[in-house]
């Protein structure tokens, strides 16, 4: 066996930067003990003195500007995924570790006309994908990975050479393990080769059982197996077109290219996809459009999802000719889960037939279910959202409303003032005993109006309001 | 409100098993209020047409203790083509789950009539509201309206339909038609027309602010001095 | 007599509304005996009418809300105040008057005329309900008072806190305060409590003492069955909502039955119909009658957005999340009474009078009694004291009492019987007297600490015969000043005193002071910021801003804009006035130093009591500023860590002095805290230490005082040169000068060059030549600033004892404005310079927060004295009861060791075989003194002591009384072994069971130790680390294999142990010898880790503190040193950073632009250094930077940590 290691240091901070370039100073931070301190910076940040390590107010003194990232080892991973499927054209066989990627050549270098060749690949690709590694090549996965880290470039293949290019290194790039770090410390056993010459069973007692073992991984003595990668949850491809579509229905047939695949995908998986995020890529860079394609139940039925498809796009309106057709299914489900769901004792209406006919004619933002906010202020304490999703009630939405109308103006309409009272058809007649509301000035949106219930001539019960800054009466509500 | 079990529902036709059951006539929906139920014999037609007529979208009052209830169960409560912003937190303050309200908004006059009759027979909404001719036109014609009443039978789902009260000499084929307009203690309420029953007879429904539990129970006449507004009887 | 309705400016004065201090404390209900208004039995009548008109009728309080026609309303009440005069919502027609209860057409007892109706407010929460009330207690009751409230209650959760600050305004403007509390039931509902009289307020005292004693510091648990029966003089408001609870009502009715009311808070939330209703209701229900109560949270409605924030932060939810957790409007503030009027139904609010007229108690009706448990029966306090003074007095002077000190001791004894003091002094000694018994060294200071009856009874070791009577008066008997003691305690047994004086007064009796935490700039920044939702980077850079502002009171926009902010930003701007006003608002309760507050009776009557953070501790819900106002007297109970040193550096001289004399050659020399087990006559003592020595003052001239009590730091240690201390008296001098007040006042360097005869000493007049000749014509004690007022300026003896409170508390409140004029004008008129005026007010401002007393100065001068003479004669004893005494000091236990090191005492390292657990004395410590003229030249080149003044200064004092220090034979010196507390890691159990254990022969192997002394693989571990196995096991390494292969069970200690393979393992180097020292020690006792790198360092042409020394005054040098010690000092202009080589230190003086252009290496550099000129005068050398390197890279793994103050 032959293992690649590809070690990216940067990693923390590239799954920032790889998203947008990020010209001035930048820092990703972490916690330790409780404080936060750097963990890796741009190089726009090393030129102020931020190094990592430092904490991050003493690092805000150095440059006030800097822009702070907290680590997300959740991206991280994720990027790592990506990665690893990228480099699943590389080897079947695939690992990870922090930062790190495994990978078995011995059993594909020779797809690639040999280690140069499949090294050279590597190195090629990763470029444009936009992460810097650093690489080694060795028999054992351990090995490996610590070589990349420790010694960059480093390529062994037989045991005499690993004993040798691993001997030097610090026991401390081999496990941060806390009795071993001790030992070290106070044994003043520095490298791995220092430990490699203690008496076996001696050092077993004093270190505990592991760092024996772990040499024994290291130099290939033992086995050493590793969980492998598997193929994502979730599906994405794009599909560049060979010439440019300025005909939505023309869009058919490419699409039809990633359905296929992704029921394959889907397949493979054992799943149903009920959700397809559509996005189509324009020339000259102007803004993709996307939309989503709801199906009634998760299927993985190409010609179904493609009748669908037809009916919503039919409405589409190209802004510009499009160059490419992506599609992303971020959660597919297994048919049993779905299934199970529908026993589930509290579903919700979500009845998606209706909404899927309802919304692919007339549009979703015409179709859509309503939320409560938590705030005073009548404007803002509702939402238009997704059918369904107004469930949760904000704390004390109960008590706000009670007093207040079933209907609302979507914006409060003057009213003229009428002898010191708003007229609407006639002088209208107030309810003592207003409701004041005040509050926004957090946001810039503060109002300090005084509501009151007030009849019409016309027997009607309105919700208006005196703007107490500016002295106007507005009405704001219908009690019909 | 008492308790319901699920057999009772299920027994009742009340939960939605799917299957898009024919209805038993003459079922009826309470609704909340004591003079009201009494007016219309037990409470609104259910899985029918019915038609509010005022001069301006009143009667959205009487509709909310129905929609409280229904709303505590798993289907739709579909508005289509509301004239204003259904108020979410005062909807919420009266007992009604915002969650399961579906709004059908921005839409054309035909586009309204095509939604309602998908939402009444698909079987996935319980109540419909509906402002036909909101956005101008000349609202439902005698057929298209019974298209809906056919719909509201197929899905088991009561439609509620508020028309000007122009419309009052147009044709319907609705199961219950009334006339509602402002009153100094509430909305009255006449009988315009009920299908198998008598038309005539009125009553003022006391929807007040939040007095609803209150007013609950109690006669239209013997509403005296419990009820807001007191004072102008 | 003013009618009912009264003007608004009448009405505060109203005299119906009695001022509670006016009536006679009267316990129990007696309405007949209160105001006329009470027997007015007419009013009665009216007042029940009123009530069932309330509470039979509920509809038509409802009924009324809905007006059927504007001009019926019209008719039936009188016409509204024209728009321009009255408050805004009642500027319109419309909005009706409901000023009726309902359509009733009788005439109403209480018509309300076009003015307002009196009201008071009873349910008011000030900032002393912590992040909820957002005003000041005084600004409500300044309010209150402006809005011609006739009473304002103030009911602050649980807690009293704020009480006192409201009724010292409320008595100074003349508004009817009354004292209460809102509480919160865990099974009922929330509730608010107002003190009927003196016994009601006991009640709520003990109440809230309860319910906070019960729960966890900051938190309260209170239940129904608390109250019932416990408020019989309390009146209880149940705050009724729109759903208010039946069975709540029930209750009150059932237990509070006449003092018990329904409180309407109408609040303008969309819900007040329903709760006037649900009012109505309950009141027809339970016969209880209802009151207009605010809810109020703030004086006025623009700390709306505060009271937002407070929600924020009390919720750690930032303000646009809040939602309905933040409060609708901005309604629960104190409003004009025609708001009111139009709101409420009149009846409410004239009830809201009618219960406040009730509550007759005041603050000033608070007696407090000194406790008196010491006296024995049968003698009056007085005669006691007078028994315990002559006691003492026959002790500290056996062969006679001067007669100027026994005239002395008469004429204090006389005004301590005069003012009723006795019993004061009392409880101080009685505290002095336990620690004594247990061995606790302790020393009072304060004024009347001070004194000859101090001193007798051996309260403090200041000899007034020594002191030259410099107090005149040590209690001012014009002023009406409570005396002050405050006792110092050794800082580790400190807990012991506070425990017994808990003991000996019960926890009803006794209790600590609260210190209440305000926001600073800094804390408010913080916590305005979260709130607002600002990002973690941009908070934690406007808080390194905020040192810059730190001084002024107000964050302005050219303060953003010079920190880098935009100041238009509109959250920006948001986050300035909230932190503006949020500063100085109080933050929590936190416990005061050490100010015991003991009542002869029961405290918690007096004022609740509550747990504080601490177990075992209990403090009182009011600080010293309450205490003070209300004449309540507090003992200080404080620690100094210098206490302990000296009394364990005395322990060890007299151990090893006995051990020597009893000649017991090997063994401990730490002889447990039981030095006078010797024998009085040999033994020291601090009373009879040498006086006024002049070896010990030529050591402290040049500046060799490293360790000795407060003239240790950086900036005593560069005046003493310039100072030079002869006598005792200088000592309390250089004690007070060196601080901010003095510095900031500018008096030091007027000082210096008067005492050095560069200036003229002149005086404007000879009454102010009494008052400054001892200190040469400069001010430097508080008391002088103060003496100068009153005879400069004027001032009574009561002004200027309230100009020196305010002087504590300008920084934090303001208001000594007024008396700048008055001390201005009062000077200029006595004929003095405008000049001489301003600086003595400059002086003043100066003084703030840091006035330091002669009184304190001369208590803590006896102790650098007596550290000084430790210091000089007993090193080796001086530097071990320091380390022992750790954590304490300026110095840590490197530079401790490395100073006795230099003066030659001996030390040696910490190893099983000799160490006890605290640092010891050992004989054999020849040592010949090692680079004492290199030392010498690396602080600067001090000269020897120049003997000849100090001495003659000090022959005017009586000879030494206790051993000469030639007695101790300084030509076999004891050397120091370092404990093995110095061991990090090391537990304290398993140090004392080596020490126990180890017998005569010590442990032979590794293997032997851990089972002898029962060692677990942590202690192993850490004595490996240590290097404290030496004689057992080899070097660390070998050491740390030994250990780590020992098992931890004994049983299982098996033999196959033996035939280990142990493997060659290469010895640690130099470098990491010393590193491993400093990371397991924190010193080193080998090489100085530059001493290591020496020669790289020269290749880099960096000079050592030696090479400096060396060069010329004037001269550019480049140098290097581990940084030791940033500090910026007060003013920030100048950072001094202290550097250390293997040689000694070196002083930095870097200006603030040149920090500023190279922060990053002065706060990132461990290895520092610089180019810079040297300045030197007087024997103090500086280098003044003009710029700065980072050198660390040559420490590689040599980190040496450093202390940084920033």
């Amino acid at each position: 066996m032959l293992w690649l290691a590809l070690y990216f240091p940067q990693l923390p901070l590239e799954v920032f930067t790889r998203v947008r370039q990020q010209a001035g100073a930048l820092v990703v931070v972490e916690s330790q003990a409780g404080r936060e301190q750097v963990s890796r910076c741009n190089s726009a940040a090393q030129a102020y003195g931020v190094r990592p390590g430092l904490a991050l107010p003493a690092a805000l003194t150095l440059c006030a500007d800097l822009v702070v990232q907290r680590r997300d080892p959740g991206r991280e991973r994720q990027a790592l995924d990506e990665l690893a499927a990228w480099a699943y054209q590389f080897s079947a066989r695939i690992a990870f570790e922090p930062s790190l990627l495994l990978l078995e050549v011995g059993a594909s270098r020779r797809l690639f006309g040999g280690l140069p060749g499949l090294l050279q690949r590597v190195q090629h690709e990763l470029q444009q994908v936009g992460y810097s590694a650093r690489h080694a090549l060795a028999p054992t996965p351990t090995a490996a990975g610590l070589l990349a880290r420790s010694r960059p470039g480093c390529e062994v293949s037989d045991a005499q050479a690993l004993r040798s290019a691993v001997a030097p290194l610090p026991l401390a790039s081999l496990t941060r393990e806390r009795a071993v770090r001790e030992l070290v410390r106070h044994v003043g056993l520095h490298t791995i080769g220092d430990v490699l010459g203690l008496p076996r069973v001696e050092l077993a007692r004093r270190s505990g059982p592991a760092l024996p073992a772990l040499l024994d991984r290291l130099l290939g003595h033992a086995a050493d197996p590793r969980d492998e990668w598997s193929p994502p949850r979730h599906f994405a491809q794009t599909v560049e077109l060979l010439g440019e579509i300025g005909q939505s229905t023309a869009l058919v047939f490419p699409a039809r290219r990633l359905m296929v695949a992704l029921c394959g995908f889907l397949r493979g998986l054992g799943g149903g996809a009920q959700r397809l995020q559509w996005t189509l890529q324009h020339r000259d860079g102007r803004p993709p459009t996307a939309f989503d394609q709801g199906l009634l139940d998760p299927s993985r039925d190409a010609d179904h999802m493609l009748e669908v498809f037809r009916e919503r796009i039919e409405r589409l309106v190209l802004p510009a000719p499009v160059v490419a057709i992506g599609l992303r299914v971020d959660d597919w489900q297994a048919f049993a889960e779905h299934s199970l769901a529908l026993l589930d004792d509290n579903p919700g209406p979500r009845d998606h037939a209706l909404l899927e006919r309802l919304s692919n004619r007339l549009g979703e933002q015409r179709v859509r279910g309503l939320r409560c906010l938590p705030d005073h202020r009548p404007e803002r304490a509702w939402q238009l959202c997704r059918p369904g999703d107004g469930d949760a009630l904000p704390d004390g939405a109960h008590r706000q409303g009670l007093s207040q109308p079933p209907w609302l103006l979507a914006s409060p309409r003057p009213l003229r003032d009428c002898g010191g009272v708003p007229d609407y058809g006639g002088a209208l007649r107030l309810e003592n005993l207003p409701e004041r509301i005040e509050a926004g000035w957090w946001d810039g949106g503060d109002i300090t109006r005084d509501y009151f219930i007030a009849h019409s001539p016309a027997g009607e019960r309105l919700w208006v309001f005196r703007d107490r800054r500016g002295g106007g009466w507005y009405l704001h509500g219908l009690f019909v | 409100m008492q308790v319901i079990s699920l057999d009772d529902l299920k027994r009742n036709g009340d939960l939605w098993q799917g299957r898009r059951a024919v209805v038993p006539a003459g079922r009826v929906l309470s609704s909340g209020w004591p003079v009201l139920d009494e007016l219309l014999a037990g409470g609104w037609p259910r899985a029918a047409l019915s038609e509010l007529l005022s001069d301006s979208h009143q009667g959205l009052s009487l509709l909310l203790p129905l929609i409280a209830r229904l709303s505590a169960e798993a289907r739709w409560i579909t508005w289509v083509a509301p004239p204003h912003v259904p108020y979410a937190p005062a909807l919420a303050a009266r007992g009604v789950r915002v969650g399961r309200l579906l709004l059908i908004r921005e839409v054309s006059d035909e586009q309204a009539l095509w939604a309602a009759e998908q939402v009444l027979k698909s079987g996935a909404s319980s109540l419909l509201l509906a402002w036909p001719g909101e956005a101008g036109g000349k609202g439902p014609q005698t057929a298209q309206l019974r298209r809906l009443q056919l719909a509201a039978e197929q899905g088991d789902c009561s439609a509620l339909l508020f028309r000007p009260l122009r419309t009052a000499g147009q044709g319907s084929s609705a199961a219950l038609r009334l006339r509602v307009r402002p009153a100094p203690l509430g909305l009255e309420v006449e009988v315009l027309k009920r299908r198998g029953g008598w038309a005539g007879g009125s009553c003022i429904v006391p929807v007040g602010t939040g007095l609803r539990a209150e007013g609950r129970g109690r006669r239209a006449e013997d509403r005296g001095a419990r009820s807001e507004g007191g004072a102008d009887a | 007599m003013s009618s009912p309705s009264a003007t608004v400016g009448e009405q505060t004065t109203h005299p119906l509304v009695p001022r509670p201090s006016a009536l006679v404390p009267d316990p129990g209900p007696r309405p007949a005996a209160r105001g006329p208004y009470q027997g007015d039995a007419e009013c009665a009548e009216k007042r029940r009418g009123r009530r069932e008109n309330l509470c039979k009728r509920p509809s038509e309080t409802l009924r009324s809300l809905c007006f059927s026609a504007p001009s019926a309303s019209q008719k039936k009440h009188p016409p509204a105040p024209s728009p321009t005069t009255v408050g805004e919502q009642t500027t319109h027609p419309l909005v009706p008057r409901p000023s009726a209860l309902g359509p009733d057409p009788g005439p109403r007892p209480l018509a309300r005329g076009p003015r307002s109706s009196a009201y008071a407010e009873l349910h008011c929460l000030s900032n002393y309900t912590f992040l909820r009330g957002a005003s000041h207690p005084e600004e409500l009751v300044e309010r209150a008072h402006a809005l011609g409230y006739a009473a304002l209650a103030i009911t602050d959760e649980c807690s009293v806190s704020g009480v006192v600050r409201a009724h010292q305004k409320a008595k100074a403007i003349g508004l009817a305060l009354i004292v209460g509390s809102e509480v919160c039931l865990d099974d009922g509902p929330r509730l608010v409590l107002l003190a009927a009289n003196r016994a009601g307020y006991g009640q709520l005292c003990r109440l809230i003492t309860h319910a906070r004693r019960h729960a966890d510091k900051g938190s309260y648990r209170l239940q129904r069955r608390d109250l019932e029966g416990a408020l019989a003089d309390c009146l209880v408001l149940l705050p009724v909502g729109p759903d208010g609870d039946a069975a709540d009502a029930d209750w009150l009715a059932a237990h509070f039955a006449g003092r018990a009311w329904l409180a309407v808070e109408l609040l303008r939330d969309g819900r007040d119909a329903a709760c006037l209703q649900r009012a109505g209701r309950l009141a027809a229900r339970t016969g209880l009658r209802c009151v207009a109560t605010g809810d109020v949270h703030m004086h006025v409605r623009g700390r709306r957005a505060l009271q937002d924030l407070l929600s924020a932060i009390r919720l750690n939810t930032p303000v646009a999340e809040l939602g309905h957790a933040r409060l609708s409007n901005g309604e629960r503030h104190l409003r004009p009474r025609d708001d009111l009027a139009a709101l409420y139904p009149a009846a409410l609010l004239a009830e809201s009078v009618r219960v406040a007229r009730r509550c007759s108690f005041s603050l000033d009706e608070l007696r407090y009694q000194y406790p008196d448990d010491v006296t024995p029966a049968g003698l009056t306090p007085q005669a006691w004291l007078r028994r315990l003074t002559a006691q003492g007095m026959a002790r500290r002077w056996p062969d006679g009492c001067p007669d100027k000190v026994r005239a002395q001791v008469e004429h204090e004894l006389a005004l301590i019987a005069e003012l009723d003091y006795a019993a004061y002094f009392l409880t101080v000694w009685d505290m002095v007297r336990f620690a004594r018994e247990r061995d606790i060294l302790c020393q009072g200071r304060g004024s009347a600490a001070n004194s000859a009856v101090c001193y007798c009874l051996g309260i403090t070791e200041v000899d007034p015969s020594r002191m030259n009577l410099l107090f005149e008066r040590f209690i001012s008997r014009e002023r009406n000043e409570p005396p002050d003691i405050d006792v110092d305690f050794e800082h580790q047994r400190r807990e012991e005193v506070i425990q017994y004086v808990y003991r000996k007064y019960g926890r009803e009796r006794a209790a600590l002071a609260a210190t209440v935490i305000t926001y600073r700039t800094r804390s408010a920044v913080r916590d305005v910021g979260k709130a607002l939702g600002l990002g973690l980077e941009q908070i934690e850079a406007l808080v390194a801003a905020v040192a810059a502002w730190r001084r002024y009171r107000e964050i302005t926009p050219q303060h953003l804009a010079e920190a880098g902010f935009d100041p238009h930003n509109p959250t920006l701007r948001r986050l300035r006035v909230l932190v503006n006003t949020l500063r100085g608002f109080p933050r929590h309760l936190s416990q005061h130093v050490g100010g015991f507050v003991i009542a002869a009776g029961r405290l918690d009557e007096l004022v609740p009591i509550e747990n504080a953070s601490m177990p075992e501790r209990t403090v009182i819900q009011w600080e010293k500023d309450d205490l003070e106002a209300l004449g309540l007297l507090k003992v200080d109970v404080l620690a100094l860590g210098m206490l302990s040193a000296i009394r364990r550096a005395l322990a060890l001289v007299n151990g090893f002095q006995g051990r020597g004399r009893r000649a017991q050659g090997k063994g401990n020399g730490y002889l447990g805290p039981r030095p006078l087990a010797l024998g009085p006559e040999q033994a020291l003592t601090l009373a009879n230490i040498p006086p006024e020595d002049p070896e010990v003052y030529a050591m402290i001239q040049q500046a060799d005082t490293i360790g000795v009590f407060q003239i240790e730091s950086r900036a005593q240690m560069s005046m003493l040169p310039r100072l030079r201390p002869e006598c005792f008296y200088d000592l309390v001098i250089e004690v007070a000068i060196v601080r901010p007040g003095p510095i900031q006042g500018d008096m030091v360097h007027p000082y210096l060059r008067r005492r050095q005869g560069k200036e003229a000493v002149d005086y404007p007049s000879e009454e102010v030549r009494g008052v400054l000749e001892r200190t040469l014509g400069v001010p430097i004690f508080q008391e002088q600033v103060i003496k100068l007022a009153m005879v400069a300026a004027g001032f009574t003896p009561g002004e200027a004892d309230q100009l020196r409170r305010a002087m504590a508390a300008w920084k934090r409140r303001g208001g000594l404005e007024p008396y700048e004029k008055k001390l201005m004008d009062g000077m200029q008129a006595r004929g003095y310079q405008r000049e001489f005026a301003e600086r003595v007010y400059r002086q003043i401002l100066g003084f703030g927060d840091y006035g330091f007393p002669e009184s304190h100065s001369a208590s803590f001068a006896l102790l650098v004295y007596v550290s000084a003479w430790l210091k000089h004669y007993h090193p080796a004893a001086f530097c071990a009861a320091l380390i022992n005494s750790q954590p304490m000091g300026f110095y840590a236990p490197a530079q401790l060791v490395r100073d006795a090191r230099e003066h030659g005492v001996a030390v040696r390292p910490a190893d099983v075989n000799h160490s006890d657990w605290d640092c010891t004395l050992e004989g054999g410590g020849q040592r010949a003194k090692k680079g004492g003229g290199q030392r010498a030249k690396g602080r600067g080149g001090r000269a020897a002591g120049q003997g000849p003044r100090a001495g003659e200064r000090g022959a005017q004092f009586s000879a030494p009384l206790g051993p000469r220090p030639s007695a101790l034979g300084p030509e076999n010196p004891p050397a120091m072994r370092l404990g093995l507390c110095m061991i990090r890691g090391l537990s304290e159990s398993a140090a004392s069971r080596i020490a126990t254990v180890r017998g005569a022969g010590g442990f032979s192997t590794v293997q032997d130790l851990a089972c002898r002394a029962q060692l677990n693989r942590a202690d192993l571990k850490a004595l490996a680390a240590a290097d404290a196995l030496r004689e057992l096991a080899g070097h660390r390494h070998l050491a740390a294999w030994d250990v780590a292969g020992v098992e931890e069970a004994p049983a299982l200690a098996r033999l196959d142990r033996f035939s280990e393979r142990r493997p060659r393992l290469r010895a640690p180097t130099a470098g990491q010898t010393v590193l491993a020292d400093y990371a397991q020690l924190g010193l080193t006792l080998h090489e100085h880790p530059l001493a290591l790198i020496r020669a790289r360092l020269r290749e880099r042409e960096l000079l050592s503190s030696a090479e400096v020394a060396a060069r010329a005054p004037g001269e550019i040098v480049r140098a290097a040193g581990i940084v030791l010690i940033r500090q910026r000092p007060g003013n920030g202009r100048a950072i001094f950073v202290t550097l250390e080589d293997e040689y000694g230190g070196l002083n930095l003086l870097i200006w603030a632009d040149l920090a500023e252009r190279q922060r990053r290496v002065l706060l990132g550099a461990q290895l520092l250094g610089v180019v810079a000129e040297i300045q030197r005068s007087e024997g103090v050398q500086h280098l003044l930077c003009r710029r700065l390197e980072d050198h660390s890279d040559l420490l590689d793994g040599l980190n040496v940590e450093s202390r940084d103050f920033h």
